[in-house]
């Protein structure tokens, strides 16, 4: 059996390689650690041998598996579009929107109130981002290839201010919304469920 | 994977799905190990096939993880989900038409002159 110290030096070596993952990191760190344990003699011996031949292959795997991440974030953005509770928030708020518009009144304007509220939800999630890029250990995939989208989206999908109707702006501001509020809603339950599957 | 790799590539879900049907649980490097010595040594999956060949077959809902600390280490553990199990008959019906079409295609023909 390898050390605490002998695993954490594999762990931090892939790591090192370019492994960020920790989803991905712990399988291939269990994988060399197991292939180690089966062979005699000096541990880090072994080490520099096992990665001349078989570095490539976990790298490889690592590419593979960073696709894999990526698609499935796409997928559950793309299940947000298609849940019920999407078109329902929308449906919510444009409608509240639209009925507070019909009362504006100088210095209560609803856009522009839609349009912070729009602001505030992506800024908590760029600080949320920012705080798990920065400062968390362990990173993992799925999880972080949403946060990115979360946080790019909110610089590409700002529309500019030529659309003039109120209706339209208020319908975007309402699927922009719920959008966003469905993902925080997924990145929740997704880091909850990592924390349960690692301990973290 | 061995030098006749082509071969060998489109059976490597197979082979897992097969495996992971006849011993429960398994995780990765034991699947490495377990074809080694079936195929005694003929057979070699690398990790540069073995883990996105589970980690799709994961995502297609094939199989499920789950992950237990062992020996100062998190170990990732693959079991055949119930669609994985009725899609792994599936696929060994498949190879084993295979594999009886190849013998047919390729048997030395005998001649009686």
């Amino acid at each position: 059996m390898l050390t605490k110290n002998q695993i954490q030096f594999t762990d931090r070596y892939l790591e090192q390689s370019g492994i960020k993952y920790m989803d991905i990191r712990y399988e291939m760190t269990d994988h060399v650690a197991t292939a180690l344990e089966n062979k005699e003699g000096d541990f880090y011996e072994n080490f520099r041998a096992y990665m001349v031949q078989h570095k490539q292959e976990l790298l490889k795997s690592n590419r593979y598996f960073k696709k894999l991440a990526l698609k499935r974030a796409f997928d559950i953005l793309k299940d947000n579009l298609t849940k019920p509770a999407f078109w329902i928030i929308a449906l919510i708020i444009f409608i509240l929107g639209y009925i507070a518009n019909q009362f504006n009144t100088p210095g209560q304007d609803i856009i522009n109130n839609l349009e912070m509220i729009s602001m505030i939800l992506p800024m908590l999630i760029n600080l949320y981002f920012l705080h798990y890029w920065l400062f968390k250990k362990d990173v993992h995939s799925v999880l972080m290839k949403l946060l990115l989208f979360m946080y790019f989206g909110a610089f590409v999908f700002r529309i500019p201010k030529m659309v003039h109707n109120a209706n339209y702006l208020i319908a975007y501001y309402a699927l922009y919304i719920s959008f966003y509020m469905l993902l925080v809603q997924s990145v929740w339950q997704l880091n909850q469920q990592y924390k349960l599957r690692y301990n973290d | 994977m061995s030098k006749n790799s082509s071969l060998y590539k489109g059976s490597l879900n197979t082979i897992i799905m097969k495996l992971l049907e006849e011993n429960g649980r398994m995780y990765g490097y034991e699947i490495t190990q377990k074809v080694k010595a079936i195929t005694a040594g003929e057979l070699n999956i690398t990790e540069g096939a073995l883990y996105p060949a589970l980690h799709k077959l994961e995502a297609d809902g094939i199989l499920t993880a789950e992950v237990e600390r062992v020996d100062n280490r998190i170990r990732k553990y693959y079991r055949l989900t119930e669609a994985g199990e009725k899609e792994t008959i599936n696929r060994l019906t498949e190879l084993e038409e295979f594999i009886r079409n190849m013998q047919n295609l390729v048997k030395p023909r005998f001649s009686l002159e």
